[in-house]
C-alpha cells in the first residue's frame, strides 16, 4: 500500500474556500491508485540496466537470456566498391510569425578499400518553412497536414531535414552504380503514406543501377532488439549477422531488419536493408569501409562533417540577421526562465 | 575595431583579421556622443574565445588532414567562421584621455560600447597632443606602425637613464648612437667603455671619417691617462685608500701626514711618495700596510713619473668647445686599477664641476658593476647628478643595478627580456605598469626597445632602434671571424 501508508496530513487552509478536502484526496488517490503498480517488491532481484542521464544503456549481456539462433558469420570481400555514407542535419535559426527559418546540411564520405577517401559537403541552406511551403516543396498535399506540420516546429524541422536528405540521396543513386550505401537511420519515416512512396522511389532507383541502401541505427529503441543485440555483444569473431524475429511495427514491407556485428570490438547495429539484398553486399561493406567499434567511417565521418557546432550556428544566425536585415525581438529562454535552476539540477529529457 | 568590453583597467578592443595592430600601438577610441577620446595602448593580443570553436577547429583539422573533399556553402559560413576565428582581441591600457585637444592622464571616463569609433593613433599625433619640452630631435627609430619617432635631447638632459636587456639586444648600438647624437648637438659625454667598441665611432661604415671624430678623445688609463698626485688631490686619494685599497683608519692618518708634508714641500711624487713612506717614523704594522697600497698604486700606473704628463679633463673640454666624445676603454686593465682609474675620475669631474671648470657631462656606463663600487650608485644617482654628471647605465644584468637607481631613473629603454626574474625585476622596478612591460618586453624583436618615462612623457613606446651610418660593431669576438 504505497500510498495508503504515506499518512496524509489534512490541514490545509482549504476552510475558507469551502472544499471538502477529505473527500478531494480520497478520491484522488484512489483514482491514482488504477493505475500505480501498489507494489513493486515482486521486482526484488531483477536484473536492470540503469538509465544515464536519461537515457538507455545497451547492456554487455542479454536480459532475457534469449537464444536468437546462431550467427551467420560472413568473410570480407576485397573486391573494390565504393561505400558512401550519408547524414543531414538541420538548425533552426529563428521563428517569425509565419514559419521558422530553418538551415539543413548535407554530407556524403566515400570510402573504398577500407579508408576514405573523398567527402561532399552542400549546405548550410536556410529554408524559410512554412505550410505552403511544406505543401509546394516538402509534398505533402493535405493542407490541414501541411499547416499542421508547419506549426510543429520539431516536426517541421525533421521532415525538412528528411527531404533535404532524401534528394541528395536520389541524385547520388542515378550517377552510382553497383555501390553500397549508407544512411543513418531506419527507412521506416512513417508519417505519411508519401513517405512510403518515397522509400520505394528511393529503392527503385537503387536496384535500377544495382546500388544497395543500407540503414545503420545506432541504439534500438524496440526493446527485443536492444536485448537481442546484447546477447549478440558476447559471441566471439565477426562479422556476422542475424535475423531477429519481427518486431518493428512501422517497419516496411520493403526491407528487413538485421542485427550485424562487422567486429570483434565492435557494437552490434540494427540494419534495415531491401528485401533482396545479398548477403556479398554485407562483405563487400566490411572489407571497403574502415570501421571504429564496429561502426561504418564512412557514416561517422558524414555525420561529423554535417552537425552544427555552436560556432556555426552563431555565424549563421550573424550571418542571415545581417544579410537580412532581421529585426531581433527580445527573447527569453521560457523553460530556463520558468525552471531557473531546479531544471538544470534536474536530468531530464529534453 | 570595436570596443569589447573591459575588465579591470583593461580595455578590449576587437580587431578583424585584416585590421593589423601590433604590441605597442596606441588607439584612440572617440566616442560620438561625447567630446572624450581615450588613448589606450595595446599590450597583448590573443583569440577570441568562442564556444564551440575550438570543437570546429579539430573538425576542419580533421577534414582537411583524411581526406579531399568539394564543399556548395552559398552563405559562405565558413569565411565568417575564419574571420571570427582569426579575429583577435587587443588588450589595451587606457593611457589618458583627450579633450578639448588637450591630453590628461586620468582614467575616469568609460567610452560607450555602441558608438565608439577605435583607430590607430600615429605616434607623432599623439605627442602632438601630448606636448615634449624641448626643440633638439634625436632620431630614434620607427615606432611599431612604421613611423619615424625622435625623442628630444632635452628629456635626457640632467636625468638619470638605464638601458637594459639581454645580450646582443642592441643596447651599446643605442647607447653609441645616443652619445654620439648628443656630441653632435655640442654635449661632452664620457664613456666606460669596457669592451673597446666605443672607438670605432669615428669612422663610418664606408670607412670615412665621422662627422664626430674630430672631437673623439681616447684614453686609456695607465697610458694616456694619468694623473699626478697634485691634480688628485688630497681628498680622492684619501676616498680611493679608504674604499677601495681598505686601507684602516690608523695608516690613513699617516699618509695624511705624509701627504701633507710632501705637499708643503712641493715634493708631491710618486717617487717622492715612495721614499717618504720608507723614511717615515711609524710602527711596522701602518709601514707596511701603506707600503702594500703604495705598491697597488704603483702598478696600477695611473700615476705620472718622471716628467710623464698629466690628463687634465679640463684641457681635454676646452681644446674641444663644440662638444667631445671622451671613451674610457677599460677593456685592457686589470680589475684594480679599473676601480682606481673611474673613481679617481668621477671625483675629479665633481671636484672640477663643483668648482665651474666644466660644463654639465653625460656619461655612459657600459655594465657599471664590474668597476662601481657599492657606495658609488647612490652618490652618482644623487650627489653627482646634483653636481652636472648625467649617467645612463648599459647593463644586461639588470639585478646588477641597485634599486635605488630604478627608483631614481626618468628614462629606461628596454630591450628584450625573455628569462622571467629579470622581467619581474624590471616591471616593478619601473613605472610603467607591470602587465605592459612583461607582455611587450618578451615579444620585443633584436634592435627593439620600448621607452619609458620623460623621454616619451610616461607613454611607453615600442621603436625599432634605427641604423646608424657610424661604425657600431658590437663586442663579440668571434673564433672563425679571424679567417675574413
Ligand atoms: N638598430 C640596429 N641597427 C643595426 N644594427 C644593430 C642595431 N642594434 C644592434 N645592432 C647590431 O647588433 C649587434 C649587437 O648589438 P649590441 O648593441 O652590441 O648588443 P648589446 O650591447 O645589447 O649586447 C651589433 O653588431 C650591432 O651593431
Ligand atoms: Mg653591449
Amino acid at each position: 500500500m504505497l500510498l495508503g501508508n504515506m499518512g496524509i496530513q489534512l490541514n490545509l487552509p482549504f476552510s475558507r474556500i469551502n472544499l471538502n478536502q477529505e473527500q478531494l484526496f480520497e478520491e484522488l488517490i484512489t483514482e491514482i491508485s488504477k493505475f500505480v503498480p501498489q507494489d513493486l517488491s515482486n521486482l526484488r532481484g531483477r536484473r536492470a540496466v540503469y538509465c544515464s542521464g536519461g537515457r538507455s544503456r545497451q547492456p554487455i549481456s542479454s536480459l532475457s537470456g534469449k537464444n536468437l539462433g546462431e550467427p551467420n558469420f560472413f568473410s570480407n570481400d576485397v573486391t573494390s566498391t565504393l561505400v558512401v555514407g550519408i547524414d543531414s542535419s538541420s538548425l533552426p535559426v529563428c521563428d517569425l510569425e509565419d514559419g521558422s527559418i530553418i538551415a539543413a546540411r548535407a554530407s556524403a564520405v566515400f570510402s573504398n578499400n577500407g579508408e576514405p577517401m573523398a567527402y561532399l559537403r552542400l549546405g548550410p541552406y536556410p529554408y524559410h518553412v512554412t505550410s505552403e511551403f511544406v505543401m509546394s516543396k516538402l509534398g505533402i498535399n493535405k493542407e490541414s497536414l501541411a499547416s499542421s506540420i508547419a506549426q510543429d516546429k520539431a516536426l517541421s524541422q525533421s521532415l525538412l531535414r528528411k527531404t533535404f536528405e532524401r534528394s541528395i540521396l536520389a541524385t547520388l543513386l542515378s550517377h552510382l552504380s553497383k555501390s553500397i550505401i549508407l544512411i543513418d537511420g531506419t527507412f521506416g519515416y512513417g508519417f505519411s503514406s508519401l513517405e512510403k512512396l518515397e522509400e520505394k522511389r528511393l529503392l527503385g532507383l537503387a536496384r535500377q543501377k544495382s546500388n544497395s541502401i543500407l540503414g545503420f541505427t545506432k541504439v534500438s529503441r524496440i526493446r527485443e532488439l536492444w536485448d537481442a543485440a546484447s546477447s549478440l555483444f558476447s559471441i566471439k569473431g565477426a562479422p556476422f549477422y542475424i535475423k531477429p524475429p519481427k518486431v518493428d511495427a512501422k517497419h516496411s514491407s520493403e526491407t528487413e531488419i538485421i542485427l550485424a556485428k562487422f567486429r570483434d570490438d565492435g557494437f552490434v547495429f540494427r540494419l534495415d536493408i531491401p528485401k533482396e539484398t545479398e548477403i556479398n553486399v554485407l562483405e563487400k561493406l566490411s572489407a571497403n569501409d574502415h570501421f571504429d567499434r564496429g561502426y561504418p567511417d564512412s557514416l561517422r565521418l558524414a555525420h561529423h562533417f554535417c552537425v552544427f557546432t555552436q560556432h556555426e550556428d552563431t555565424c549563421l544566425k550573424g550571418r542571415l540577421g545581417n544579410e537580412l536585415g532581421l529585426v531581433e525581438v527580445p527573447s527569453d529562454d521560457q523553460r530556463q526562465a520558468i525552471l531557473g535552476w531546479m531544471w538544470s539540477a534536474g536530468r531530464g529529457s529534453k | 575595431m570595436r570596443v569589447f568590453g573591459k575588465t579591470g583597467n583593461e580595455i578590449l578592443v576587437l580587431a578583424l583579421p585584416g585590421e593589423v595592430v601590433s604590441q605597442g600601438e596606441y588607439l584612440l577610441i572617440e566616442d560620438g556622443s561625447s567630446r572624450s577620446k581615450m588613448v589606450v595602448q595595446v599590450f597583448n593580443e590573443t583569440y577570441l574565445d568562442v564556444p564551440g570553436l575550438a570543437e570546429e577547429i579539430v573538425r576542419d583539422q580533421v577534414m582537411q588532414a583524411s581526406i579531399r573533399g568539394a564543399e556548395h556553402d552559398p552563405y559562405e559560413i565558413k569565411s565568417v567562421s575564419s574571420l571570427i576565428r582569426d579575429s583577435r582581441l587587443l588588450h589595451c591600457k587606457a593611457r589618458g584621455i583627450i579633450k578639448n585637444g588637450k591630453f590628461r592622464t586620468s582614467h575616469d571616463w568609460l567610452p560607450s560600447r555602441v558608438n565608439s569609433k577605435v583607430s590607430k593613433i600615429s605616434l607623432k599625433e599623439l605627442f602632438d597632443t601630448v606636448g615634449r619640452q624641448g626643440r633638439r630631435a634625436i632620431e630614434l627609430g620607427k615606432g611599431k606602425s612604421g613611423e619615424d619617432f625622435e625623442i628630444l635631447a632635452e628629456t635626457i638632459d640632467g636625468r638619470l637613464n638605464i638601458i637594459t636587456g639581454k645580450k646582443e639586444s642592441g643596447k651599446s648600438h643605442l647607447a653609441k648612437m645616443l652619445s654620439s647624437s648628443l656630441v653632435e648637438l655640442g654635449c661632452f659625454v664620457f664613456v666606460f667603455d669596457i669592451n673597446d667598441e666605443y672607438a670605432s665611432l669615428d669612422t663610418k661604415k664606408n670607412g670615412e671619417q665621422s662627422s664626430i671624430s674630430s672631437r673623439m678623445v681616447r684614453l686609456v688609463p695607465g697610458e694616456s691617462m694619468k694623473f699626478d698626485l697634485e691634480y688628485v688631490g688630497l681628498r680622492s686619494m684619501t676616498s680611493i685608500l679608504q674604499h677601495t685599497l681598505d686601507l684602516p683608519g690608523a695608516s690613513l692618518r699617516e699618509f695624511i701626514r705624509i701627504w701633507e708634508h710632501l705637499s708643503k714641500e712641493d715634493q708631491l711624487t710618486m717617487e717622492e711618495l715612495g721614499q717618504a713612506i720608507s723614511m717615515w717614523r711609524a710602527n711596522d704594522f701602518v709601514k707596511d700596510a701603506l707600503f702594500a697600497r703604495y705598491h697597488t698604486l704603483l702598478s696600477s700606473k695611473l700615476f705620472t713619473r718622471g716628467g710623464e704628463r698629466s690628463i687634465r679633463f679640463e684641457d681635454v673640454i676646452a681644446k674641444s668647445p663644440k662638444g667631445a666624445l671622451i671613451v674610457i676603454s677599460l677593456a685592457h686593465i686589470p680589475p684594480h686599477a679599473r676601480r682606481i682609474a673611474v673613481e679617481l675620475m668621477l671625483s675629479k669631474l665633481v671636484d672640477l664641476l663643483e668648482h665651474r671648470k666644466i660644463p654639465p657631462i653625460f656619461l655612459f656606463a657600459e655594465e657599471a658593476h664590474l668597476y662601481l663600487r657599492e657606495t658609488h650608485w647612490d652618490d652618482i644617482v644623487t650627489r653627482m647628478r646634483h653636481f652636472g654628471i648625467f649617467t645612463t647605465f648599459i647593463t644586461n644584468q639588470p639585478d646588477a643595478l641597485g634599486s635605488g637607481v630604478y627608483r631614481q631613473a626618468d628614462n629606461v629603454f628596454l630591450f628584450n627580456f625573455t628569462n622571467d626574474a629579470d622581467l619581474e625585476l624590471i616591471s616593478k622596478a619601473t613605472t610603467a605598469d607591470a602587465e605592459t612591460i612583461k607582455a611587450i618586453v618578451r615579444m620585443l624583436p633584436p634592435r627593439s626597445c620600448m621607452a619609458l618615462g620623460k623621454v616619451v612623457s610616461d607613454l611607453p613606446v615600442v621603436v625599432e632602434v634605427r641604423e646608424s651610418e657610424l661604425f657600431t660593431k658590437g663586442e663579440t669576438r668571434l673564433f672563425f671571424a679571424r679567417e675574413n
